[in-house]
């Protein structure tokens, strides 16, 4: 029997598109390669320079002796992070939003999309085949960004209130810093599609990643401060996760300064310690309350009517505060997340991220088999 | 259809090019560019009033100390964000305006149409350069002079010499979107196609604002006109306090830059940016001078 022909194309048409994908998006894989290589070259030397820094650190007895020597060590163990937090950025421009939108700008889409590969096929494989390369490469500078981090951050958790949950570093893991990479590839091809044109392509992908940056783990807490000097309202989606079913215990110390109300901490920017807080190593507080004789929680408005209660003279005082509260049968609570959710969240954000990837992957190639 | 170019027609040598006034070249400009222009100027327009907004807020709240800690947040955001926009406006001039001004027009070929017209490349490219500098310098000059009225009420005296804000006071900020800008031209005249255009800015651009803010600016150029002061005390070296010097009564050398030397050192700045940007730019004229139609 001789074989039937789609049993030949198949194979041969899907080593072809790929062929293809590599030939139209050489110049940018390879531009996005150096990239990645110069990033690599930076942490590694960063890498090395932090690490042998930080032996001169424990050397010093810097985690227990302050001395004035210590804030130049752990300066000089430097900050890598800017390396790894730009590679998104330049992924949705100069490497999603030409993918669709230089097929309909330079008019070849005429052509491209009436061979024997339909245009939602092709576009698929493409977006396949780069967000494959795109998240392998991000997926290694992650690692070594975190090798390259882990003495800034040993040394810093213990002296300088330095975090692996704060955002800046949160982000930029080898679990989530592929997840960022393709959601940007993603909605860098998903205003290609749109606009298809390739400059306002690109503008529209900066602009769209920046408000979606900024609402999830960036300044989106300026929304809160206009009602009338009332505490920031933490609507970062990043905080949102993080507060999620948090673990709770007595606080130690309660300071006034901070903001009533909701009694929130500034959770996204500060570690346990901030407010003279003790809490299990490595995790982070995402919260604070005060709660009543009968342990129940108090409201915004009752912490507010309760904290307007306490006397300037005791206020002002170390600690003042605290006996106040106690001799009123009144306690401080924090809550927080355990050191051991840190990689259970960091997945559930590489999760939302890749969800969200796929739908703008999907929208791209859907809008592309509409376009005539 | 092919068309062909007489010799000399649209080199500039022609007598057609003179008949071309000027202000026709800057509304061609303005509808070759009006998309981009009107989102760079909605851009401004955001920042200036994102930054009026929360300026506002904060010179009142700054008069009584800043009294809750939502107010401290709000500085911290504000001043980072907007530190980072502005920094990275110059950036997107040369991005979205200057790499596509030529790169667009050899992509597409629509230069074998634009560069027969009656006014020859030069004039045309040197019209679209002009309108569109003048009006980043205007902006440039606008935000410039908002964040000095935003910062200096909320930041410690002194800000303005801080080698990151030092570049974002009127002239030296119009001097760095003029450059940003000019580098996009010349780099889409050199490459020829837009994407990579814009991705050599993107290299360039950082790289180059980083040496001057970070080294050269303070090594070299803040060096040109400095007082010595005979003081006792002397910045940190490999982790000796003041307080070392003191107690063996070394006296130490520093040397300043007054603070009325400010302004010069802003308008030098100014100077060969300005100067390097018209290099920039003789440059492109000599690129597309060559190149055929």
């Amino acid at each position: 029997m001789a074989p039937r022909a789609s049993d030949e194309i198949r194979p041969t048409l899907l080593r072809e598109v790929v062929w293809n994908t590599w030939r139209r998006h050489r110049l940018a894989l390879f531009a996005m390669a150096a990239v990645f290589a110069g990033d690599a070259i930076v942490l590694l030397f960063t890498g090395l320079h932090a690490h042998a820094v930080h032996d001169s650190f424990l050397a010093h007895r810097c985690l227990t002796v302050w001395n004035s020597l210590c804030p130049q060590l752990l300066n000089h163990m430097g900050n890598s992070t800017w390396v790894l937090g730009y590679l998104p950025w330049l992924i949705a421009v100069f490497l999603g939003a030409p993918i669709a939108a230089r097929e309909f700008d330079t008019g070849t889409f005429r052509f491209a999309n009436t061979q024997g590969v339909s245009a939602r096929r092709q576009l698929a494989v493409t977006l396949v085949i780069l967000a494959a390369v795109v998240m392998a490469a991000s997926a290694m500078l992650g690692l070594l960004g975190m090798w390259c981090q882990d003495p800034f951050l040993r040394a810093g958790a213990a002296s300088a209130s330095l975090s692996r949950w704060q955002p800046g570093y949160f982000q930029i893991t080898a679990v989530t810093l592929p997840g960022w990479t393709l959601f940007a590839l993603c909605l860098g091809l998903l205003a290609g599609t749109c606009i298809k044109r390739v400059v306002p392509a690109m503008a529209i992908a900066v602009a769209g990643l920046a408000v979606f940056a900024s609402l999830s783990t960036g300044s989106a807490e300026l929304t809160g401060w206009s009602r009338g000097g009332a505490p920031p309202q933490h609507v970062t989606l990043m905080h949102w996760l993080l507060s999620m079913s948090p673990a709770a215990k007595r606080g130690h110390t309660l300071q006034v300064g901070f903001p009533l109300g909701t009694f929130r901490h500034a959770s996204d920017r500060t570690f346990l310690w901030p407010a003279g807080q003790s809490g299990p190593e490595e995790s982070w507080q995402v919260g604070g309350w005060l709660a009543g004789p009968s342990g129940q929680r108090l409201s915004g408005a009752q912490t507010r009517a309760t904290l307007g209660q306490i006397p300037l003279h005791v206020a002002t005082k170390f600690s003042g505060v605290g006996g106040w509260l106690a001799a009123r049968h009144i306690t401080y609570w924090i809550g927080y997340q355990p050191a051991s959710r840190y990689w259970p969240f960091q997945a559930a954000v590489a999760a939302i991220l890749l969800a969200l990837a796929i739908g703008a992957g999907s929208g791209a190639v859907w809008l592309v088999g509409r376009r005539r | 259809m092919t068309m062909i170019a007489p010799p000399g027609l649209g080199t500039g040598n022609g007598p057609a090019a003179s008949r071309v006034p000027w202000h026709r070249l800057a509304w061609v400009t303005w509808r070759q560019h009006r998309a981009a222009l009107a989102a760079f100027a909605v851009l401004a327009g955001l920042i200036a009033t994102a930054m009026a907004a929360t300026g506002l807020a904060l010179h009142a709240a700054s008069l009584r100390h800043f009294s809750s800690r939502s107010q401290w947040v709000l500085l911290d955001d504000t001043q980072t964000l907007l530190e980072l926009t502005l920094l990275l406006l110059p950036v997107l001039a040369g991005l979205f305006l200057g790499a596509p001004l030529v790169a667009r027009n050899f992509e597409t070929g629509t230069i074998r149409f634009s560069w027969v017209q009656g006014a020859n490349r030069t004039k045309c490219l040197l019209a679209a350069v002009a309108l569109i500098a003048l009006l980043l310098a205007l902006i440039a000059v606008g935000l410039g002079l908002e964040f000095r009225w935003w910062a200096t009420p909320l930041l410690v005296p002194g800000w303005a010499w801080r080698p990151d804000l030092f570049g974002l006071n009127p002239p030296a900020f119009a001097g760095w979107i003029m450059l940003g800008f000019s580098l996009g031209v010349t780099a889409g005249a050199a490459i020829g196609r837009t994407v990579p255009a814009m991705a050599a800015t993107f290299a360039c651009y950082p790289a180059l604002w980083y040496q001057v803010a970070a080294r050269w600016r303070i090594s070299e150029l803040m060096r040109l006109r400095q007082a010595g002061l005979h003081s006792r005390f002397s910045a940190l070296r490999s982790g000796y306090t003041p307080f070392w010097y003191l107690q063996r009564r070394v006296p130490a050398w520093l040397t300043y830059n007054p603070g009325g030397r400010w302004a010069e050192y802003q308008w030098i700045e100014f100077g060969w940016l300005i100067a390097v940007s018209a290099l920039l730019i003789a440059g492109t004229v000599i690129l597309i001078r060559r190149r055929a139609a």
